[in-house]
């Protein structure tokens, strides 16, 4: 087992974390430098997730830890000030205290989430839709659009506008509608996971939903609103790829159902349940 | 107890659920199809894997073949699975059965150059399992190596078995026959909402390419007849299928050659749910792993 830790500590280096910081560290901008740093922030709580769990081991997650989070934390408060907002209330003392040791801050014991199959098999699953949802370079450059520089959203599917320099892609329409398509499948995948876990009908599956909810639900953060930039981008689809093949009633119902399915980045906004 | 790792497969945007198991020695390949994906298509197999009753995939790895499904031709598809299939089986490759920690800034000092999950052995078994357009496309895959293969021999060449004829095959909601005529407005209900819209002109040209009767439906079941006939033994010919109740995208039939009784009915399913594992429904899971079909002549 001991072994297996390691391999999925690759994994998540590989796949998330070494991406995330390359993201950071080359940002040339000021959207791109937020969304570089909203990555490494969730990439911080994958790894103590991951740690709580027994999916990762702990010497080897505290030398990564060691290796990938100098920059990000050289830039923590500034940055932090910027992009805070979009993330559970919860997550800022945590950060603040790993930031004052440069050590990984795991919750209290009571609050974490104990080594079991249904850890394991979480951790695999949504690790697997996050490195997925990272390699879709148009996904991203939407998602970076939508929570920092939103205003854009208008100019892009109205005059076609071409963004450069947007993790690597250009930003015109095809990419807006690639990327549109890329966040909705990344929710779609998401939504199901939560959807499996509440079936597992055990305290274990539902503090991991919460979890899950804390660490994914910033990138279509509704307590935000972003229904309606959601709602333009579906409707801008729909008129531009399918000739209306929907009327705009049934466009804007699709994607609030999503929305209302999705849910909140944290279970306070929602009511305080759980 | 058996656990399975994800890793990437080397090269490829596909991954694999690897088992640290010392007896694996199956290896299972699914491919989507029409505006699926590695992971959503086959939902929650990923979850699953290592938690259903009796363990069935312990001595299995399960490969998710990852391809522009309704971008290309069946036949574009068919040469990047042989490819792929090349490269995993027999033997997986080293780099998803080791991780080379000499690469990593973060190892520790004691740690040993490699770790592995598990001695590498060539596998024993292999079974290919194709939902809608994958199930065409695997299909296809096997009447092109019968054909290949039967052509070799009647050449008077001195030919190995193609190994791909031992293979199993289950197909999930197969497109084998066609889609049906309201089957493009139906994808609009099933499938993912920005999937249906962002692809819709590509699903448009598939749905051409694979109506009812066309050439390459009716070349494939032909061909497909043809070579069970001239390779009786060949397990690959005798494919499990499944079907939901509430299909509503492609015609439900068989081939001529297919075993009748090896037909499976998912009640209250459609064309995208029929292949997703929950905790209430796995037969997803028991027609992939199930004992061989015995072939004819076997």
């Amino acid at each position: 087992m001991a072994h297996n830790n390691i391999i999925n500590l690759a994994e998540f280096d590989q796949d998330i974390l070494t991406p995330a910081r390359t993201d950071f560290v080359n940002a040339s901008s000021n959207r791109a430098s937020a969304y570089g740093f909203s990555k490494m922030v969730g990439a911080y709580f994958w790894l103590v997730l991951g740690l709580e769990a027994d999916y990762f081991p702990a010497d080897h997650a505290n030398s990564l830890f060691s290796q990938r989070f100098g920059e990000f934390f050289g830039r923590f408060e500034d940055l932090f000030r910027t992009c805070g907002h979009l993330f559970d209330p919860e997550f800022a003392p945590l950060l603040r205290t790993a930031f004052t040791h440069r050590a990984l801050s795991l919750r209290q014991e009571d609050l974490r989430i104990s080594k079991h199959e249904i850890s394991r098999a979480t951790l695999r699953t949504a690790l697997l839709a996050e490195s997925r949802f990272l390699r879709e370079r148009e996904a991203n450059a939407f998602v970076s659009i939508l929570n920092f520089e939103p205003d854009l959203l208008g100019q892009i599917i109205e005059h076609d506008y071409a963004l450069e320099g947007v993790a690597d892609v250009v930003v015109n329409r095809d990419a807006l509608a690639l990327g549109f398509q890329g966040v909705w499948t990344y929710m779609e995948t998401l939504i199901e996971l939560s959807r499996t876990l509440l079936q597992e009908n055990e305290g274990l599956g539902l503090r991991l939903d919460r979890r899950l909810r804390q660490l994914t639900r910033w990138r279509v953060n509704k307590h935000l609103g972003v229904n309606e930039n959601l709602i333009k981008t579906a409707i801008f689809v729909n008129e531009h790829y399918c000739d209306g093949l929907l009327d705009e009633t049934r466009v804007a119902s699709r994607v609030e159902d999503l929305l209302d399915d999705w849910g909140f980045t944290h279970s306070r906004v929602a009511g305080g349940a759980g | 107890m058996p656990t399975h790792l994800k890793r990437a497969v080397p090269g490829t945007a596909s991954y694999a659920l690897v088992s640290d198991a010392e007896s694996a020695d199956t290896a299972i390949v699914y491919v989507h199809g029409f505006l699926g994906d590695a992971q959503t298509t086959w939902e929650q197999v990923q979850y699953y894997v290592d938690r259903l009753r009796d363990e069935p995939f312990k001595n299995s790895d399960l490969y998710f073949f990852d391809y522009p499904a309704e971008g290309q031709f069946v036949q574009a598809s068919v040469g990047r699975l042989r490819s792929f299939l090349t490269q995993i089986y027999p033997s997986p490759p080293s780099a998803l059965l080791e991780v080379r920690l000499r690469d990593f800034d973060w190892r520790l000092p004691h740690d040993s150059d490699t770790v592995s999950l598990r001695e590498s052995h060539p596998y024993s078994r292999l079974i290919l399992v194709g939902h809608s357009l994958g199930a065409v496309v695997i299909r296809r895959f096997i009447a092109d190596e019968a054909i290949s293969h039967h052509a070799a021999r009647k050449g008077g060449r001195d030919v190995v078995p193609s190994r791909f004829l031992d293979a199993e095959l289950t197909l999930m909601a197969p497109a084998q026959i066609g889609f049906q005529p309201t089957g493009a407005k139906a994808l609009l209900g099933v499938f993912p909402f920005s999937l249906s819209l962002v692809r819709w002109a590509a699903v448009f040209r598939a749905f051409s390419d694979l109506t009812p009767g066309c050439f390459t439906l009716a070349q494939l079941q032909r061909e497909t007849a043809e070579m069970a006939a001239l390779f009786p033994t060949s397990i690959a010919f005798r494919p499990r299928v499944l079907w939901g109740d509430k299909e509503d995208v492609v015609l439900v039939g068989r081939f001529d050659s297919d075993l009748p009784d090896a037909v499976y009915l998912a009640a209250g399913k459609n064309h995208v749910t029929v292949c997703k594992l929950t905790k209430d429904y796995q037969l997803p899971c028991d027609v992939v792993v199930r004992e061989k079909v015995v072939a004819r002549g076997t």
